[in-house]
């Protein structure tokens, strides 16, 4: 092969930078949204981010190294952290996986009620299961106490795992359900009539088969519990501390910020790597294969020695998460919770009025801010990274979905040392403290998820069906209007509606960022959480799950879709 | 994009008049994480008006490259695309006049046979009036009448192929490009959207490049072929020049069935090669060929066998124009309308032999399997040709 390359030698250190500007400008149009998208994943997810690790890197910050590394406590807020990660990894994946497979491989009668309840953890406020928890198995608690008479605490890591595994067992949920649903049954139909018994089956082929899904899950509900905030704050106790409670008191109590940005470098490198991992290999073969039709729709299992075990896991996972969400209900319409058991609505009344509907408010405007925004930025970098060829893509496409690695926290974190004081000699103002912030901070938040959704659907449509549209004359933009965009609309759909619940409901990427101006709802219910307000948390908690219900009704009003059934969009 | 106000009912084609498009040193080097692929090494050609090209060859030879190149989907490294004399380079593929016909039919899901092929028709802003009046016209030659307000997954897969081109073909474009148009559709309907393309083509006129690696598909349908093999053209001419007079091994290999027989050059003087073949001496034209690699094809069908009781004691001969040389039929494939010999000749070639059957000469005439013969073959017939190339499978 004869080639005469054209290599140019870097002249200087800015040669990459006027390259990427260079092929950004050959986009035309498009050139725009890319340089937005760029901005957005470059300002405020990865610059906070080095801003950290800089801070980490400082005298104070070094200081706090050696400090915290012969401390015994942190050993054990370490020790806490990688237990909590495994543990719900482990416990969320299972009881993921089974109520997938009882919802995909079986012919149980009332699976369409048991899809809702595998996935009412998703739009439940973040802590909302720990209070709960806590009043059910607490140290006064409903079920140790009153009905077993037990002095038994939950608190700390039993409640974590809990509390946890609930909360992020519908990512492996959907995950599994999702692969269950593309396998080819034809492929075990062969494994059958070469005289494989079931079990044989489901070691040799259904097994292997899940594998990564398994990895994929174990290691995205790893990241998401060593990332949570809400849950360690109501549940952890005072002998319970994680990395991410240990950043928050840093913060708030001890106002050491050195130590916030070395514990966060702590818990940003498990998650960066495992992110990198997965990024890297897991999700490589996945696209491949969602595309292809099934070939063979796999046979429900009907044998007693496999159904039995199944339904009776199954049943208790459900039984844990009604009755967990249900007293969330009791706690909320009952005057004292676990106390005094008289039905009343002053909970609510208080969550619809002073301080709560302000902060409702608030929230609301933000949300309907960063929706918008995250939807269409996700958009147009999906378009960017499926669609087009340009130097930089691979990075963006890298950026766009950090955010889901980088944990809440840190996002707040690192928002805060940011822009705590004006940038480039003013051009950029010091946005702490004002509502800018707090909408970019829902955005970053969003973000990944939003270009999860879209690259999914943008893989969908086949290549040709643009350059056909090209080939009729039409222009890119054109294109994209008439022929991309109707044909991903219920994608876009899936991730307003992403995007505005992810926004309704973060709690840890904004904590450190509301002020007395603007007030966020899910940082009202912590607060009454922790002052042990349990009632007003729970009313707050139902009128919020009740808002963003009603949102999603009036924006498929007017959008004219429906929340459809699949709702793989959710996951993650 | 430039619509041309070119009647629908053309001009027939007529292969003799001017170029179309101009292929001009056309390089493409793809850069992958492997490192770099150059899928088109220097490519020249040159596409008449109003003919029906066909590009044919192996998978990866490149055709869909070039193909995309021309449409303007691929910027090509190097090298130049003039359309009607004037350069393509800067002119982005929307603004082509050029229609593409894909093999996927890349039809757009959420609009119906009639918004498909209108759509090229509101890009370029024709009335309305206009649009019904062309989309009827196109659906009557298609042979779509009524099914325009259907959604294309309410199509069989003939009838999708079929708005396909429509679409493509409603917008009058200057040339239009087909990718392996018929390769999903099962071989019986493969058959008749054969003919059946030609004949719309025939009757609009419009220059057509059409790629495929079929090669039945390239004799039937094309003005022309060009034959590409790994990024070049090995060959360019009408379907009969490129089956009796192919330029390359790999050209007679690819297109038909072909006997390879090992030449030496004995002699080449005054336009005259002189070749050692099977014990013998022939004179053949020169191609104008390098002596050092030289090999004569022959086809099957040239290949005459009849019975001989003692082959051994046979002497190879070549007189008036025609070859003899005797062997043994080693294999006898009956096909119903022709039988395949193999025939392995004394120094041990073994040679291929079609016999076509008649109503008179039936595959009960032929000798039997381990039978002596004798073959001849008119000397008319080999063809000299450069062995440059390695034989593919
Ligand atoms: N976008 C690309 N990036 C890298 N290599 C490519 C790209 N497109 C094509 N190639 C390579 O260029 C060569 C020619 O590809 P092309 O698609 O033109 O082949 P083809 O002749 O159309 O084959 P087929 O009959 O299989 O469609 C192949 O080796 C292919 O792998
Ligand atoms: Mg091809």
């Amino acid at each position: 092969m004869t080639t005469n390359q054209h290599k140019s030698a870097p002249s200087s250190p800015l040669q990459p930078l006027r390259r990427l500007a260079g092929s950004i400008k050959a986009q035309g149009s498009f050139g725009v949204a890319i340089a937005v998208a760029l901005l957005i994943v470059g300002g405020f997810v990865i610059y906070p981010t080095i801003r950290i690790i800089a801070r980490s890197l400082g005298v104070k910050g070094l200081e706090q190294w050696t400090e915290l590394l012969s401390s015994g406590t942190t050993l054990s807020v370490l020790r806490n952290t990688v237990v909590l990660g495994v543990l719900s990894g482990l416990l969320g994946t299972f009881a993921g996986l089974v109520m997938a497979l009882v919802q995909v491989r079986t012919k149980f009668r009332f699976k369409r009620t048991l899809h809702i309840i595998s996935l009412l953890p998703v739009i439940s406020p973040p802590f909302a299961v720990s209070m709960s928890i806590l009043s059910l198995f607490g140290r006064s608690g409903l079920i140790s106490k009153d009905l077993f008479g037990v002095r038994y605490d939950i608190s700390g890591l039993d409640g974590l795992l809990l509390a946890l595994s609930i909360s992020f067992m519908p990512v492996a949920y959907l995950n599994f359900v999702g692969m269950l649903q593309s396998f080819d049954g034809a492929l075990e139909e062969a494994a059958n009539d070469l005289g494989g018994s079931l079990v044989h089956r489901f070691r040799t082929i259904v097994i292997p088969l899940l594998a990564p899904g398994i990895a994929n899950s174990f290691l995205l509900i790893f990241v998401s519990a060593i990332a949570d905030l809400g849950n360690p704050i109501v549940l952890g106790g005072s002998n319970f501390e994680v990395l991410s409670t240990g950043i928050y008191l840093a913060i708030v109590g001890e106002f050491n910020q050195p130590k916030a940005a070395v514990f966060s470098v702590m818990l940003l490198l498990p998650s960066l790597l495992i992110f990198a991992a997965q990024y890297f290999w897991l999700n490589k073969k996945q696209y491949v294969t969602i595309t292809g039709k099934p070939v063979g729709t796999p046979k429900p299992v009907e044998q007693r020695n496999v159904l039995i075990p199944l339904y009776t896991i199954a049943l208790v996972i459900t039984a844990a998460i009604v009755m967990i969400y249900g007293y969330i209900v009791v706690g909320a319409f009952t005057q004292v919770w676990n106390i005094d058991f008289t039905p009343t609505l002053e909970n609510f009344i208080g969550a619809m009025n002073g301080a709560s509907r302000e902060a409702m408010l608030d929230t609301l405007k933000l949300a309907a801010i960063s929706t918008p925004l995250a939807a269409f930025s996700g958009l147009v970098i999906a378009f960017v990274i499926t669609q087009r060829e340009f130097k930089g893509r691979g990075l963006l496409d890298f950026a766009s979905v950090l955010g889901v690695a980088v944990p809440g926290i840190i996002i707040g974190v690192g928002l805060l040392l940011a822009y705590n004081a004006p940038l480039f000699g003013g051009l950029i103002p010091k946005l702490q403290g004002t509502a800018t912030i707090l909408v970019l901070a829902f955005t970053v938040r969003a973000l990944p998820g939003v270009v999860r959704v879209a690259v999914g659907a943008l893989n969908q449509l086949s290549k040709n069906l643009e350059e056909a549209s090209i080939s009729l004359g039409a222009t890119p933009a054109q294109t994209f209007r008439k022929i991309i965009l109707p044909l991903i609309r219920p994608a876009l759909f899936s991730s307003l509606i992403w995007s505005f619940a992810r926004s309704m409901t973060s709690l840890s990427p904004i904590i450190l960022l509301v002020t007395p101006e603007w007030r966020i709802f899910t940082e009202r219910i912590l607060n009454d959480a922790q002052q042990g307000r349990y009632g007003d948390a729970a009313a707050k908690s139902m009128v919020l799950v009740t808002v963003i219900l009603i949102a999603i009704g009036f924006l498929s009003l007017v959008t004219g879709f429906k929340v459809s059934n699949d709702d793989s969009s959710f996951a993650k | 994009m430039t619509v041309l106000n070119r009647p629908m009912s053309g001009k027939p084609a007529d292969p003799t008049d001017t170029v179309a498009v101009r292929v001009v040193g056309v390089q493409k080097i793809f850069d992958t994480k492997r490192g770099r692929h150059e899928a088109l090494k220097s490519i020249d050609l040159e596409i008449t008006d109003g003919e029906f090209l066909t590009i044919l060859g192996p998978s990866g030879c490149g055709k869909t490259t070039l193909l995309r190149i021309l449409a303007g989907f691929e910027t090509p490294t190097k090298g130049d695309l003039l359309l009607d004399g004037k350069s393509l380079t800067n002119v982005p593929p929307n603004k082509r006049p050029m229609a593409m016909v894909f093999q996927s039919y890349a039809l757009f899901p959420h609009m119906t046979v009639a918004e498909n092929i209108a759509y090229g028709l509101k890009i370029a802003k024709i009335s309305k009036a206009e649009i019904k009046e062309r989309t009827d016209v196109v659906l009557s030659i298609m042979d779509l009448v009524g099914l325009g307000d259907r959604l294309p997954t309410q199509l069989s897969g003939g009838q999708q192929q079929r708005v396909a081109l429509a679409r493509a073909v409603v917008v009058r474009p200057r040339v239009l490009l087909f990718d392996e148009p018929l390769s999903n559709l099962d071989a019986r309907l493969r058959d008749q959207m054969r003919s059946e393309l030609r004949r719309i083509q025939r009757q609009l006129g419009v220059t057509s490049v059409y790629v495929t690696h079929d090669q039945s598909e390239a004799m039937a349908m094309s003005d022309r072929i060009v034959v590409m093999s790994e990024g070049h053209i090995e060959q360019v001419g009408t379907p009969s020049e490129i089956y009796r007079q192919p330029t390359s091994l790999f050209v007679a290999d690819f297109i038909g069935k072909a006997n390879v027989l090992t030449t030496s050059v004995a002699s080449q003087s005054n336009g005259t090669l002189t070749l050692n073949i099977l014990d013998t001496q022939i004179q053949l034209p020169d191609p104008g060929l390098s002596s050092s690699e030289i090999t004569t094809v022959l086809r099957p069908e040239d290949v005459n066998v009849s019975r001989h009781p003692s082959p051994n004691d046979h002497v190879p001969r070549n007189e008036s124009g025609i070859l003899e040389v005797a062997g043994w039929l080693r294999g006898v494939e009956y096909l119903g309308s022709s039988t395949h010999l193999t025939i392995e000749l004394l120094d041990g070639t073994l040679l291929a032999a079609v016999e076509q059957h008649t109503a008179l000469r039936g595959p009960q005439d032929l000798p039997e399997e381990g039978a002596g013969v004798v073959v001849s073959m008119p000397i008319a017939a080999f063809r000299a040709v450069s062995a440059e190339e390695r034989l593919l499978v």
